[in-house]
């Protein structure tokens, strides 16, 4: 390339820069990063900036921001080397948006240069054409729907708003249609956002908010900036961004028919509107046309399919019109029909007589009568008609209405007849029927009503309940509470509308009747009831018969269910026909199995009747036949084996009547014996048994009545006071005395005591015992009585029973017992004292020579110079001491030694113990036994006999001294006694010592009498001391030692006496 | 031979009334006594 001069230079650099600032183009000129380096007026002009002001500003400052990504993508493919032409939306100084064209290129390869057009005409342009030709399509789909004949009104006119929707920026379109009636506008379509037609703005009244205002100012209402409308809710509006509104009234023919409207987002250009407009005419025809044709089509159908015959009839009699009911109910096809007149299908109407009824019926313009139709087939049917005449277009037609009237005459004449049955059943009745209004007044009543009021007709009608009941002279009940409760009764019927039955009893004249009555509503033509029919029926006799049957039943029904007893039922075929349950027990069958099945099908499936097979089945024939012959009932005993054992029954048989009197059953009742039977017999044995104690018994048995009179006695009772059953009989014990040789003296005392212990018995309620001394002649005899009460099978005491049993002998023995125990005891202490002798001696001994030798140094004191009176003092001062200690000793063995009865007192047990250890004292020294006493400080006292406990203290201790000498080996010889308290209510005295101890057969037998370990022993210690100790009520036994020995231990029972 | 004032008597006897009395027969003799239940308690207290 050719380098240019610089003048050259120069005059294109300004030729070129005139072209750029007065180009009509806008031209910018930027780096390739986009910041603009040259931008020329045009430039500055189209995008509103001052001159220079867009210098050193970049592209993304004037590009629209959605256009930036494409903008790199261009910018790529300019920098490759491609001259771009592109459409573009820039962004003025004042922020507004203006469409432009831009062709650019790069300039030296580092420039952007870019030509820009502003093409918001052409746009508008553009949009403008695609808005006609929507709105073409919009009128056409309107014009279209609108003309569619088949669809309903609603379908149509939603299909328009959908239209409109799709044909515009419409975000919705609506229509509403005036109802007349009520002055409303009702929504009939909505298309677009909303598409409800039951929501709140459904409904409109004429002048009420913008779409009422419409209607009723007959103008359209426009606005581009909806939230300026009053009315309108702004939020709403501003939440959907509605921005405008446009509403049109639909009116034809100067008049109103509804509204359609539509919202947009964005403003609506006068083309938008102008085809709104334009639509909204069409639609107001076209609902106006189809409205027009529904209501023909419904005209049309309606006359069609009436039931009611419809006929236009020309002044001359022809038929130009007749209607499906017509034609059908004549018989003719609408073309036959229409080649009549009326003459031919109504024998009333011929020729001649035509002439003066069309006259009379253009003179009065309306007829309504009965008259008769023939039929093509010419059955002559009756019907009534209804005629009138009217103009069209100058043209007279006769309007006729015919209805075939054959049932209706038919049912008349039913009615007619049955009315008249009822009349006769009302009057005829034995029940009572009586019909009152609502309010309770009689309307109604028949000759049965009037006898049980007592009242007549006349005085019975337009009465209420009240006035009858208290005018009737034979209605004495409550009146207030019977009516009111026959009003519950009414209005409860009334409400459902249902009949109501129930029972009630009242008194009439006197007498108690009962009445089954029905109440059932009577409705008026209207179907609201005014009046309910009441309808009772005297049941009185048939309730009592009723209830007497029912009880009876239940009875019988009871018994046959309950009974234990087996009860059934055959016919003549000896077929069963009715078993109670324990019947089916006792064949183990149930009710199916044995209903219906005759005797030998019985015998082919009950076990307990295959064990009885010698009872053959002829036989039970036969018997029933007998039965059925002599129509007695039989009784007998059986016996039947029943799963193996003989069992009696006890059975009836009785023949059952049917209504001639002829047996045609037979009902069998089987009652098991076999328990009652061995019962008697026990009965009888134990009868006899008691007999015969009663009899052979050595004591006096009596029973006396609660008067105190003698019933029963026995031999032995008969024998002690030497009187008979017969004198005894019916006796009091008073009488008795007078009469018996046998006993004598003054009665009372004993008869008292006698008495009194009766009185005792009976309020104890239970036997009672007593001892008592026998009042008998020449007897210091005691006896034992028993009474107790006998009770009647209420449990209430009828007598009282006596047994006197002679226990003298016994006492006798048992005084001789204590003598020979006492001895016995005596016998044993006086050997075990014996075994002490020794001991004892050494206790007495011991004192006696302290006695001595004080004596010999008092008298050594008493003869000193001066002579010491203080140690003699002293020395006489033991002398007494050691003389007492002695006494003791001898006083407590003489006591031991003494034969002495039992006697009681309050004893200190550790001071027994005390006592008892001093005896044993020198013997347990002797032996070099080391004894240990551990008594309770808080012992209770016992109650006994102190010379007996201490015996058996004192032989519990020798025998511990014994073992000890007895044992063999080293150890301790120890002896230990323990007092304490045991358990609740005793005190336990142990004896433990480190003896020989006892081995295992030994333990079991020391306690019996005669038995000894010992080899001089007699064996009776033991026995002895455990007879003592349980006699006080105590117990003693002997355990072994965990080491040596045993221990030997005793309770007594603490004395309870306070004293 | 002892000198009679200075010797002692001991009584040994586990009876009180004998021990006692004992005791008191000698210390009328002059001599010095001391009496003890047990051999075992008199060596005790020596």
């Amino acid at each position: 390339m050719k380098k240019p001069e610089p003048d050259e230079l120069k005059n294109s650099e300004e030729r070129y820069r005139a072209l750029f600032e007065n180009a009509v183009d806008a031209i910018f000129i930027a780096t390739s990063d986009g910041f603009f380096t040259d931008v020329n007026v045009s430039g500055e002009r189209l995008l509103g900036y001052e001159p220079g002001e867009l210098i050193g500003k970049g592209i993304s400052d004037i590009l629209h921001p959605e256009d930036m990504n494409r903008f790199l993508v261009v910018r790529e493919s300019m920098i490759e080397g491609n001259a771009r032409n592109d459409e573009w939306t820039l962004v003025r100084k004042d922020g507004t948006f203006i469409p432009v064209e831009i062709s650019a290129n790069m300039l030296f390869g580092q420039y952007f240069q870019a030509f820009v057009r502003d093409i918001t005409e052409r746009k508008r342009m553009e949009e403008l054409s695609k808005r006609l030709t929507r709105h073409a399509a919009l009128r056409a789909e309107v014009h279209s729907a609108m003309s569619s004949g088949e669809k309903s009104l609603q379908i149509v006119l939603q299909s328009t708003m959908e239209s409109v929707v799709r044909n515009t920026d419409a975000a919705f379109a609506r229509i509403w249609l005036l109802d007349e009636t009520e002055n409303v506008l009702q929504l009939e379509a909505s298309a677009g956002i909303y598409t409800r037609i039951e929501g709140t703005h459904s409904r409109f009244k004429v002048g009420e908010y913008k779409i009422g205002e419409i209607a009723a100012l007959k103008k359209s209402l426009f606005s581009n900036s909806i939230l300026e409308i009053e009315q309108i809710e702004k939020e709403w509006a501003e939440r959907e961004r509605l921005v405008s509104f446009a509403g049109f009234p639909l009116i034809v023919n100067d008049k109103v028919i509804g509204v359609a409207a539509m919202f947009s987002r964005s403003a609506m250009p006068d083309d938008v509107l102008e085809a709104f407009e334009s639509i909204s005419a069409v639609i107001a025809q076209g609902v106006e046309r189809k409205r027009a044709e529904d209501q023909l089509l419904l005209m049309k159908y309606t006359i069609d399919h009436v039931f009611d015959s419809a006929a236009i009839i020309a002044p001359d009699a022809r038929f130009i019109f007749a209607n499906d009911a017509c034609c059908k109910s004549l018989g003719y096809t609408r073309e036959e029909l229409l080649k009549l007149t009326v003459h031919d299908i109504d024998p009333n109407f011929p020729v001649e007589a035509w002439e003066d009824h069309y006259n009379n019926l253009r003179a009065q313009k309306f007829l309504a009568f009965e008259s008769n139709h023939r039929r093509k087939d010419g059955h002559v049917f009756p019907v009534e008609l209804s005629l009138n005449i009217f103009e069209y277009n100058g043209q007279e037609y006769n309007f006729a209405f015919g209805r075939d009237i054959t049932e209706r005459k038919r049912s008349e004449a039913e009615l007619r007849e049955k009315q008249e049955l009822l009349q006769t059943i009302f009057d005829n009745s034995a029940m009572v029927i009586y019909v009152k209004d609502l309010d309770g007044r009689a309307l109604l009543v028949n000759s049965v009503f009037e006898e049980i009021l007592g009242l007549a007709s006349k005085d019975i009608i337009g009465k209420t309940e009240m006035e009858l009941w208290q005018s009737s002279p034979t209605l004495q009940e409550n009146a207030q509470e019977v009516i009111e409760d026959y009003r519950d009764l009414d209005s409860e019927v009334f409400k459902t509308g249902t009949p109501a039955q129930r029972e009630e009893s009242f008194t009439v004249a006197g007498v108690e009747r009962t009445f089954l009555t029905i109440k059932c509503p009577i409705y008026d033509e209207s179907g609201a009831p005014y009046a309910v029919c009441g309808i009772s029926t005297d049941i009185t006799e048939r309730k009592r018969a009723e209830n007497k049957l029912r009880e009876k039943q239940l009875l019988l029904q009871a018994i046959f269910d309950n009974s234990p007893m087996m009860i059934y039922v055959k016919d003549l075929d000896g077929r069963i026909r009715l078993a109670n349950r324990g019947f089916e027990e006792i064949l183990q069958l149930s009710e199916k199995d044995i209903v219906g099945k005759t005797e030998l099908e019985l015998w082919g499936v009950s076990a307990i009747l295959q064990e009885n097979t010698q009872q053959s089945i002829e036989d039970y024939r036969q018997f029933d036949l007998d039965l059925f012959e002599t129509g007695q009932a039989v009784e007998m005993e059986e016996t039947f084996s029943v799963n193996g054992e003989e069992r009696a029954f006890w059975i009836i048989k009785c023949p059952l009547y049917n209504e001639s009197g002829e047996p045609y059953l037979i009902c069998t009742i089987s009652t098991d014996i076999t328990e009652r039977k061995r019962a008697e017999v026990e009965l009888r044995t134990n009868q006899q048994l008691l007999q015969a104690i009663f009899d052979n018994i050595t004591a006096l048995i009596n029973v006396k009545d609660l008067d105190g009179r003698y019933l029963i006695v026995n031999r032995s009772f008969k024998n002690s006071i030497q009187l008979s059953h017969e004198q005894i009989s019916g006796k009091t014990a008073n009488e008795i005395w007078e009469l018996s040789p046998a006993l004598s003296g003054d009665p009372s005392p004993s008869l008292e005591i006698y008495h009194a212990f009766d009185m005792e018995t009976l309020a104890a309620g239970k036997a009672l015992q007593k001892e008592m001394i026998l009042p008998v002649k020449g007897s210091d005899g005691v006896a034992l009585i028993t009474k107790c009460l006998l009770y009647d099978s209420t449990g209430q005491p009828t007598s009282i029973l006596t047994i006197s049993t002679d226990i003298t002998e016994i006492k006798r023995a048992e005084k001789e017992m204590r003598r020979l125990q006492t001895e016995l005891e005596h016998a044993a202490r006086a050997m075990t004292m014996g075994a002490l002798a020794s001991s004892i001696a050494h206790e007495v001994n011991q004192p006696l020579a302290g006695i001595v030798t004080n004596g010999s140094a008092c008298l050594r004191w008493l003869a000193m110079d001066p002579p010491n009176l203080e140690e003699a003092r002293n020395a006489v001062n033991r002398i007494i001491r050691d003389g007492n200690r002695a006494g003791e000793v001898i006083a407590r063995t003489r006591a031991l030694l003494k034969k002495t009865p039992t006697q009681i007192s309050v004893l200190d047990i550790n001071e027994i113990v005390q006592e008892t250890i001093t005896l044993v004292h020198s013997e347990v020294q002797k032996n070099q036994i080391l004894l240990q006493t551990n008594f309770s400080a808080a012992l209770p006292k016992a109650a006994g006999d102190k010379i007996q406990i201490q015996q058996v203290l004192l032989n519990l201790l020798v025998n511990g001294v014994e073992a000890i000498k007895t044992a063999t080996g080293g150890g301790a010889a120890q002896l230990s006694v323990e007092t304490r308290k045991y358990e609740e209510n005793n005190i336990l005295v142990a004896v433990k010592d480190s003896g020989v101890g006892l081995d295992a057969g030994s333990l079991d037998k020391i306690f019996e009498a005669f038995y000894t370990t010992k080899e001089d022993g007699m064996g009776m210690g033991l026995s002895i001391s455990r007879s003592i100790i349980e006699a006080h009520g105590g117990r003693l036994w002997a355990i072994p030692n965990d080491g040596k020995g045993m221990t030997f231990q005793f309770t007594l029972p603490v004395e309870t006496y306070k004293e | 031979m002892m000198d009679e004032s200075q010797a002692i008597v001991f009584v040994v006897d586990d009876d009180q009334s004998v021990r006692e009395a004992l005791d008191s027969l000698f210390r009328s003799t002059g001599l010095k006594v001391q009496a003890f239940a047990s051999a075992q308690e008199k060596l005790v207290c020596r």
